[in-house]
């Protein structure tokens, strides 16, 4: 009985000190508008659903066009077809703002040389421009795709390591089922045979 | 003497709640802060900005070079020269498809590190969904296996109460139930068969 009443009595004490922190930590965290948080592991599944709703609506179809254009985009080389057509009109009216600007007068030979020059040197440009581009597109798309298929490739074992606990889970729900049945069975096995020995013995009179 | 457990003495302490309190305001705080940049990021790296930046740059210096070329000689030599449009052409077209790679390179990079950003929350979020399941799991199972356990304790705790009972005898050692009768005798007999056994 004493110890019971000592026992009692520590336990009271160690309570008032656990109470005493308590409203201590309590204190100290007034008036830093934390959200109180009843059901952490509600609030866990709720938090982690809302970040993948999130993603869904936010950023899927934006991943779906970056797997598109990394497979079909050509707008590198549709740009440099662009730029050929330009390059002609562009050049032509500078050569001949800078004439006319110093004072320069060419002979009908001289203008027939440099429309022809214009036209050879921007055909020439116009090739090697679109030509460039075309390899410049593969290597943006094949950069492009080796992004994602590092972002996939970490997608694809996060999927298959939440699959495995899944299994895990499942696996582990039916050893318990199949447990608790045989242990079950053990027991109505062992009471019918307490039973029927208890019977045998009190019939035979051998008590 | 021991007694029922109390729920209260399972309840989360002040400091996990507190954990838990300050673990959600960092999360809402998060969301609130970084989620508009990420979207901002995200609509930003689809736009062509970089690339009318890189094209208009590239376009301003071949002109200059081929415009001003700092000395007046200079200048007039490119006036009088057939060939210098040719020449600004090929150099014209070259510094474009150069701008024009560099900025799909920019933003094919921005892209992906918005997604990347995106799918690294979601990939958080799958874990955390899968832990959480883990934990109802073995919730779940550990309920299962509290409710088996006091039924089996029910069952044994009966069968020895209804032992009990039918061996139940007076100071004479007569059976209370069935008295001084065969199946008095025999039920006594059971009874102190059942008691040696368990």
């Amino acid at each position: 009985m004493l110890g019971m009443g000592i026992g009692h009595t520590a336990s009271l004490v160690r309570k008032a000190g656990e109470d005493a922190k308590n409203a201590e930590l309590r204190k100290s965290t007034e008036g830093l508008g934390l959200p109180t948080v009843n059901d952490p592991e509600r609030t866990y599944a709720q938090i982690s659903l809302g970040d993948y709703r999130n993603f869904v609506e936010n950023y899927k179809d934006f991943e779906q066009d970056m797997v598109y254009e990394a497979l079909t985009d050509t707008s590198l080389v549709q740009r440099a077809e662009a730029d050929r057509d330009m390059a002609q009109q562009l050049t032509t009216g500078a050569a001949q703002r800078n004439a006319s600007r110093l004072g320069v007068s060419l002979t009908p030979a001289q203008q027939a040389e440099q429309t022809r020059q214009l036209q050879l040197g921007n055909t020439l440009g116009g090739i090697q421009g679109v030509n460039d581009a075309r390899i410049a597109q593969l290597e943006a798309n094949k950069s492009k795709l080796s992004d994602l298929m590092n972002i996939g490739r970490d997608i694809n074992r996060t999927s298959l390591n939440q699959l495995g606990s899944a299994a895990a889970d499942a696996t582990a729900r039916k050893n318990a089922y199949q447990q608790a049945k045989a242990a079950y069975k053990q027991q109505m096995y062992q009471v019918g045979g307490t039973v029927v020995a208890g019977g045998l013995l009190a019939m035979a009179g051998l008590i | 003497m021991g007694g029922k457990p109390s729920k209260s003495d399972y309840q989360a302490s002040t400091s996990e709640k507190t954990s838990a309190s300050i673990a959600y305001k960092e999360w809402e705080d998060h969301k609130t802060t970084y989620e508009p940049i990420y979207l901002a990021m995200r609509d930003a790296s689809k736009s062509t900005g970089p690339s009318t930046i890189l094209r208009r740059r590239a376009s301003a210096d071949v002109f200059q070079a081929f415009d001003t070329g700092g000395q007046g000689d200079a200048m007039m030599q490119q006036a009088d020269t057939v060939s210098s449009g040719s020449d600004m052409a090929q150099a014209y077209q070259g510094q474009q498809g150069l701008a024009s790679a560099s900025a799909l390179g920019i933003q094919n990079k921005e892209q992906a590190n918005v997604l990347g950003i995106a799918r690294g929350q979601a990939a958080d979020a799958q874990m955390g969904l899968a832990q959480a399941s883990r934990l109802a799991t073995s919730e779940a199972l550990t309920r299962a296996k509290a409710k088996q356990d006091t039924k089996m304790a029910q069952l044994s705790a009966a069968g020895q109460i209804a032992g009990a009972a039918i061996g139940a005898r007076d100071d004479q050692g007569k059976n209370l139930l069935f008295g001084d009768t065969k199946l008095g005798a025999f039920s006594n007999r059971f009874s102190d068969a059942l008691a040696r056994q368990s």
